[in-house]
């Protein structure tokens, strides 16, 4: 069976890796460095269902590439990735519509858990 | 008498001063406006209290006795508005306040009454001092519940008050203490009782800590006001004593040699004073300055200087708080890395390709968080700096050559426009050389397009001004404003404390930064240097 396919998005080559590692067993991941490049990224792949994305950015804000994508399009599952812990930020991404908010540095059973739930959502 | 004439005048003049200031200050404010009442209330009874020790006339004595009770019947009503206004219960006690006025009202009535203020007689030396009636006794009760009631309402609030609002109540205590008390041995002698008024002596210090209470924390205004009071009041009295002796001994003198000469007397002590006047306004003005003013000024100076530490600490905070926020996320990022990697550890351990990213990642993320630690010690690092004559020219020449490989390789273009003059100034070379050196690496790496030219131009005017402008991608308003923030970055791998840095070191220096940017076309930097 072919394995879901993932967008990271994340200026950090780190954190990048990271995010692979622990999802590379059971999900194909792709890693974007900006805003700009993960909308071209889902505009051209419609087998794209879940998207990490970072708040903070060097050239986007991780909140309005949110919208965005919500915009272009509302099925596809954003968790959001924040070194930042403020309860506004959260609140503000959960209203434009993301499924969860995970905090830096990430716990992997965490990421996991949470991207086997959007998976989730997106089948149903 | 003498001192019952100054004392009574002094309190006059104390009153409608400070009453006055504190209107004029702030009319709108019900404490400042209660205040003005309840002077003015003391000021008419002072008045006319004056003039009944002045009186040579038992009917005159009789009917400033009787009128000085236009000013004294409102005095605890207005003393009622006034703590009610001051603790901030005024509006919840309107139905006893307005009470306590009709009471005045009643009492002010009462006071035309033959039998309020009975008649006059002389007593314990005074030529004339009134003697209560039967109705009198109706004010006195009515001025002790209404006085005792508002005292009571400032003990109660000094429980619960915070320590500011105790200290304002603790002035106003003493204040009402001060005046309660010297009112109150007045009227003894009306019921015959034999104790001298002297407590009336120190009734004119109660408007002056009162207004000191309300005006606390504008301790510039009251200080001033305070010591132009004091000035006037002693020069008053001063006055009043020159008057006196002056007249008493002229007529001693004129009445021996021609017979008594009112005019005469009036006439010598009008020029006596004139002569004395402004040398004795400057004695007691130096005086009060010396006794009084010395100390204000080294309490403003206390304050301001308690005011400005408050203010430096909360900025501190304001930068401690930033500089967190930016940290967590800087030191998270590589943290992350380091975390899930390690933890892959034993089960990724026989691949090949794991531990060449292991290597590769978690070795770069540990020197990044070297690299922020290293920066931060720099920020936080104590700002002794080592002043020498440094030539501003001679610093960009050298900072430009440690960067000459970087501008070779990135095809950059550079063009040295420095002023003709020579470029000496105080600073730190080493700090100074930072600045430059953070400055350039930015300009550089910003120029990713194809036009890279970096322009550096030196001016000497009040200060020397070196400008360095580069044609990269630039900033938006919002990135330039935040640019000086620590950890703010535009670069992908920026740690967002090079421009921190170079900001507090020209701080440091006295002089200033300024940065204009326009996105795509390019930055500008100006550094102002003090010479």
């Amino acid at each position: 069976m072919k394995k879901p396919k993932i967008l990271i998005c994340d200026d950090e080559e780190g954190v990048q890796e990271s995010l692979a590692l622990i999802l590379e067993m059971d999900y194909e991941s792709i890693a974007v460095n900006d805003g700009r490049e993960a909308l071209d990224k889902l505009k051209q792949d419609n087998e794209i269902k879940i998207v990490l994305l970072d708040i903070k950015m060097p050239k986007s804000n991780g909140l309005e590439v949110l919208k965005e994508i919500k915009n272009l399009r509302s099925d596809i599952a954003v968790i959001m990735i924040t070194g930042y812990q403020t309860t506004e930020m959260a609140t503000e991404a959960i209203k434009l519509g993301a499924l969860d908010y995970i905090i830096k540095p990430i716990n992997s059973a965490a990421i996991l858990s949470s991207v086997n739930k959007a998976l989730r959502q997106t089948i149903i | 008498m003498l001192s019952y004439y100054i004392s009574s005048c002094l309190t006059v003049i104390t009153c409608l001063t400070l009453g006055v200031f504190v209107l004029y200050k702030n009319p709108r404010n019900a404490t400042h406006r209660s205040l003005f009442f309840l002077n003015l209330s003391v000021t008419l009874w002072s008045a006319f209290l004056f003039l009944h020790y002045l009186s040579t006339t038992q009917e005159f004595a009789l009917l400033t006795a009787r009128l000085l009770h236009i000013g004294a019947v409102f005095i605890p009503s207005c003393y009622l508005y006034f703590i009610t206004s001051l603790l901030g219960i005024n509006s919840t006690k309107k139905k006893i306040i307005t009470f306590s006025f009709i009471l005045s009202i009643i009492c002010l009535f009462l006071s035309f009454a033959p039998n309020f203020v009975q008649s006059v007689s002389p007593k314990l030396g005074f030529p004339y001092y009134a003697n209560a009636g039967t109705l009198y006794i109706f004010w006195i009760i009515t001025f002790f519940i209404i006085s005792a009631y508002s005292f009571l309402l400032l003990l109660k609030k000094m429980s619960t008050a915070d320590a500011s609002k105790r200290n304002q109540i603790r002035y106003v205590i003493i204040a009402s203490s001060i005046a309660f008390m010297g009112g109150a041995t007045i009227y003894p002698l009306w019921y015959d009782i034999p104790i001298v008024p002297f407590g009336e002596h120190f009734i004119f210090l109660y408007p002056i800590i009162l207004t000191a209470a309300v005006l606390k924390h504008k301790l510039l205004d009251i200080e001033i006001v305070v010591r132009e009071t004091l000035i006037y009041s002693l020069l008053v009295g001063f006055i009043t004593i020159i008057y006196l002796l002056t007249v008493l001994l002229t007529e001693r003198l004129f009445k021996n040699i021609m017979g008594y000469q009112g005019l005469l007397a009036t006439a010598a002590s009008a020029i006596v004073i004139a002569i004395l006047f402004t040398p004795a306004k400057n004695r007691i003005q130096s005086i009060v300055d010396k006794l009084y003013m010395g100390g204000a000024r080294a309490q403003i100076q206390k304050e301001f200087e308690k005011f400005r530490v408050q203010l430096e600490q909360s900025d501190k905070m304001k930068a401690v708080a930033t500089l967190a926020a930016g940290m967590a996320h800087e030191v998270r990022n590589p943290l992350t890395a380091i975390k899930t990697f390690t933890e892959y550890l034993p089960t990724k351990f026989n691949d090949a390709t794991f531990r060449k990213k292991f290597v590769k990642i978690v070795g770069s993320e540990v020197e990044r968080i070297n690299a922020i630690v290293g920066q931060l010690l720099e920020f936080a690092k104590p700002k002794d700096l080592n002043l020498q004559k440094v030539n501003v020219h001679d610093l960009l020449n050298d900072t430009l050559l440690l960067l000459s490989e970087n501008m070779v390789k990135d095809k950059i273009a550079l063009n040295k426009d420095y002023g003709d003059f020579k470029a000496f100034i105080y600073a730190d070379a080493n700090k100074l050389r930072h600045v430059f050196f953070n400055i350039f690496k930015n300009a550089i790496e910003a120029m990713v397009n194809e036009k890279k030219l970096l322009t550096i131009r030196t001016t000497l005017g009040k200060d020397l001004i070196v400008e360095i402008k580069d044609t990269g991608y630039g900033m938006d308003k919002e990135q330039v404003k935040r640019a000086f923030d620590p950890f703010f970055s535009t670069k992908d791998n920026g740690t967002g404390l090079g421009l921190s840095i170079s900001h507090s070191i020209i701080k440091d220096h006295h002089g200033k930064i300024e940065i204009k940017s326009t996105p795509n076309i390019g930055t500008t930097v100006k550094l102002f240097l003090g010479k």
